[in-house]
Order: structure tokens, then C-alpha cells, then sequence
């Protein structure tokens, strides 16, 4: 016992206290957050310009038809973020509960009847650096059984998607247009949305309207 | 005369509490990758995310560096992580090894914290990749489960498939794979003795010998 006390503590010399013969003793430290990440973003869904304002505060947000989405903005979990979506002379007060692991889309829509907003929870669990992400957000009623194909191919991307809902899968990074189907036919032009990149996410939204002209791309990024 | 695919590459590792105590990695690892030829240089921060080698906090519980066979030093407990480009702009190493997976798994929360650790993994990642550096992620062994950490095999698992999904375009060696769960002695459940961490260092210097990415980096 002796022998042993005397080798651990000349350690010491090489810049270790003297130990307990298991080993060292690390103090203890979180192995992570209290909880999970989340975030918001918001996007202008008719291409009409849209403020968004935060409440309390100055800061403002302009989104339009060339800048549609903003990044997603880390936010704390479990809070409700507040403020103002403003087009031309409507506007319309936000309130959101936002809980961990979420990704929060708040979209400003123009309808006859004014600004429509609309929120989209979603809990990603498809992380991936190997592949590309793709999400599609369906809010148009008008469009029946709405799906997306590789444009030219009669392939599926997502089919039978219920209004109000969204899905998202992986898919290759590759070179990817995309075409809009509406109960069983093909609907505006194709979108093209270049060569995908590995690790990348994108999301494609078929807002409320004319669904030829309200089916869009955007590929999401997070702020720093 | 055979010579190593490492001779001659200069390594840098950064990583988290497995690094930071002389008898750790940063004796086992940093020396067997020097006895294969490689030029070393290694630096622990006890506690570290990802995201502290963006932008560092003050560290709360430990740190070490070493250079080459020189001694390991051992660090003041508030070191903090140094950024990640002021390294790579320094050491211009020929590849980073990146050693963390314990510090993201949450094992005192219910759930894996995966869209924080998405977010802190790919921040990461893209900064190596931006100055064009090859690197490999070293993702957790298994430990024992219990002690202060509450450490479980299954979280260390979701972790792992995690980390592997999303290291890239780092390579990831999936250090479970390397010994059954339990097998190497802890002091806590997540740190190992001093014959457990010469077993990972061992086993990691193999596959990072026979690892896709080295094998690359040694024909150009």
C-alpha cells in the first residue's frame, strides 16, 4: 500500500495531484443542454412583400418575392415568441409557442380577406451530412391530393399529402427538378432546384391560391 | 524498408475531457500516432461542445495540450477551447481528429438532444471543411453504464448512429466497434482507467492507419 501511494503521488511531479488508485477524479460537467435547440422562421408565401416585426422592439424582418424565407433563428425552447406580420396595410399580431427540437415556419399569406398567417411545427429527426433533405409543406386546399414528382419522371417524391401537413424525406444529392401534382395531373412548371448538396435541407411550400403560381422553393438555412 | 502511411503527416486533435488528463488519449492516441511517424499536436478541454471551438466559453473543469513527444501540459481549469480556425491557420495540419460524442448525448436528459447537437456537429464540420482539411470524428466508447454521468449503452448507441450520419465530410470511426460494452474500466462511468484508455488509443492509432481518408492524404 505503501509503494503504490508513493508512485501515484509522484505524479504529481508531472503535473497530476496525488490520486486515488481507481484514477483521476474529473470534475463533473453537463453532457449536453438543459434542453434541445428550436427555431423560427418566417416566409413570405405570396411573394408580396411581408414585415415582420418582433414585439417590443424595433427589430424588423422585410421578406419578398427575391428574399422569401428569413433563416431560422435559434430560440429558446418552451417560450412564445411575439410580435407583427405587416403587408402593405394589413397586419396581423403572432403568437407562438415554440417547445425544443422544433423547427417553426410562420407564413404570411395575401388572401382576399387580408394577411393570413399560418404555423408549421415541424420535429426534424432525419439529420444527415451524407444526404440532401427536402420537406414539403402542404396549405392549399384548392390542390387535391397533392403530391410532388421528379419532374419528367413519374416518380414520387411525396404523394397523398393532406392539406395543412408536412413531410420530409432524403434523397441523393443530385441534380433535382421538381413538378407539382394535383389530383393525379401535373400543375405549372416544373421548379428547378439546382444540384443538391450533402447535408443540405430545402423546403418546398404549396401556399394558398393559385396553386401554378403559389408552389415554391426555398432552401432553409439557420443563422448563426 | 515498410513505412507508416502516417509518417511524416502533421495531426492535430482537439476534443473533450478524453483528452485531458496525461494517462487519457492524449498519451495513448497523440503517442501512437507519433510513434508511427506523425507530427502531433493535441489539445483537451474538459467539457467541450463542438460549437466551443467556434466560439469559445471559458472552460469549467480542465484542460491539456501536447506537442510531439514533448511532456503533456497540463492546462489552468478555466482554459478555454482555442477557435478552430486559429488552429488550422497555425498548425496548417494535414488532417484534424476531433474527439467528442460524450458531451452532446445528454445522458441526464430523457431524450438525445439531436437538433442541438445537429446544429453544433455541422458547424463544426463545415469550418474544417472550408479551409479544405481532411478530419475524422471519433465518436464515444462505450464506458460503463451508471455513475455520476448516468451514462447508458443505449444513449452512447443513438449517439454514435447520430454522429456517423452527420460527421461528414469528416470520416467517422465508430469507437464502439472497438471493444464490447463494458469491457474497458471506468472511474465514473464515462472516463476510463488508465489500461482502458491505452486499449482505445490503440485501437483508434489502427484505424486511423488503415482509415480511407489517411490512405488518400498519403498519395498526394
Amino acid at each position: 500500500m505503501k509503494f503504490s501511494l508513493i508512485a501515484l503521488c509522484s505524479s504529481a511531479l508531472a503535473g497530476l495531484t496525488c490520486l486515488p488508485a481507481h484514477g483521476v477524479e474529473i470534475k463533473l460537467y453537463p453532457t449536453g443542454p438543459a434542453q434541445d435547440s428550436a427555431f423560427v422562421r418566417f416566409v413570405d408565401g405570396s411573394a408580396a412583400g411581408l414585415r415582420v416585426t418582433a414585439a417590443g422592439s424595433q427589430a424588423a424582418l422585410e421578406l419578398d418575392a427575391g428574399s422569401r424565407a428569413s433563416a431560422y433563428m435559434p430560440v429558446a425552447g418552451n417560450t412564445t415568441i411575439k410580435g407583427e406580420l405587416t403587408q402593405g396595410e394589413d397586419a396581423q399580431t403572432v403568437s407562438v409557442e415554440v417547445l425544443p427540437s422544433e423547427f417553426v415556419t410562420v407564413l404570411g399569406v395575401k388572401a382576399k380577406e387580408g394577411l393570413q398567417v399560418h404555423t408549421i411545427h415541424e420535429e426534424a429527426d432525419d439529420f444527415t451530412a451524407v444526404r440532401a433533405s427536402i420537406a414539403f409543406y402542404d396549405l392549399n386546399p384548392s390542390c387535391e391530393d397533392a403530391g410532388v414528382q421528379v419532374a419528367g419522371r413519374q416518380v414520387f417524391l411525396f404523394e397523398h399529402v393532406e392539406v395543412g401537413k408536412w413531410v420530409r424525406r432524403q434523397v441523393n444529392p443530385v441534380p433535382l427538378s421538381v413538378q407539382l401534382v394535383c389530383a393525379g395531373q401535373p400543375v405549372g412548371q416544373p421548379l428547378d432546384l439546382g444540384t443538391l448538396q450533402a447535408g443540405e435541407r430545402h423546403s418546398l411550400f404549396l401556399a394558398p391560391g393559385d396553386s401554378a403560381n403559389d408552389f415554391f422553393h426555398v432552401k432553409d438555412t439557420v443563422a448563426p | 524498408m515498410l513505412t507508416s502511411v502516417l509518417a511524416g503527416l502533421s495531426i492535430l486533435i482537439i476534443g473533450d475531457s478524453h483528452l485531458t488528463v496525461p494517462y487519457y488519449l492524449i498519451d495513448s492516441l497523440h503517442m501512437g500516432l507519433e510513434r508511427q511517424g506523425a507530427q502531433v499536436h493535441t489539445i483537451g478541454v474538459c467539457g467541450a461542445n463542438p460549437g466551443d471551438w467556434l466560439k469559445p466559453v471559458k472552460g469549467t473543469c480542465g484542460a491539456a495540450e501536447r506537442r510531439g513527444d514533448a511532456a503533456v501540459q497540463v492546462l489552468d481549469v478555466n482554459t478555454p477551447a482555442t477557435p478552430i480556425d486559429q488552429l488550422l491557420a497555425r498548425d496548417k495540419p494535414d488532417l484534424v481528429v476531433i474527439v467528442m460524442g460524450d458531451t452532446m448525448a445528454g445522458y441526464q436528459q430523457a431524450t438525445f438532444p439531436k437538433t442541438w447537437a445537429w446544429q453544433q456537429v455541422t458547424a463544426l464540420t463545415q469550418t474544417v471543411a472550408k479551409a479544405n482539411t481532411a478530419c475524422v470524428w471519433v465518436g464515444p466508447a462505450w464506458g460503463t453504464e451508471g455513475g455520476k454521468y448516468q451514462k447508458t449503452f443505449a444513449r452512447a448507441k443513438q449517439v454514435s448512429a447520430f454522429l456517423s450520419s452527420n460527421v461528414a465530410p469528416c470520416q467517422y470511426i465508430d469507437s464502439l466497434k472497438l471493444s464490447k460494452p463494458g469491457e474497458w474500466a471506468t472511474t465514473d462511468g464515462q472516463h476510463f482507467t488508465k489500461s482502458g484508455y491505452e486499449a482505445w488509443g490503440k485501437a483508434l492509432t489502427q484505424q486511423l492507419v488503415q482509415s480511407p481518408i489517411v490512405q488518400e492524404l498519403k498519395k498526394k
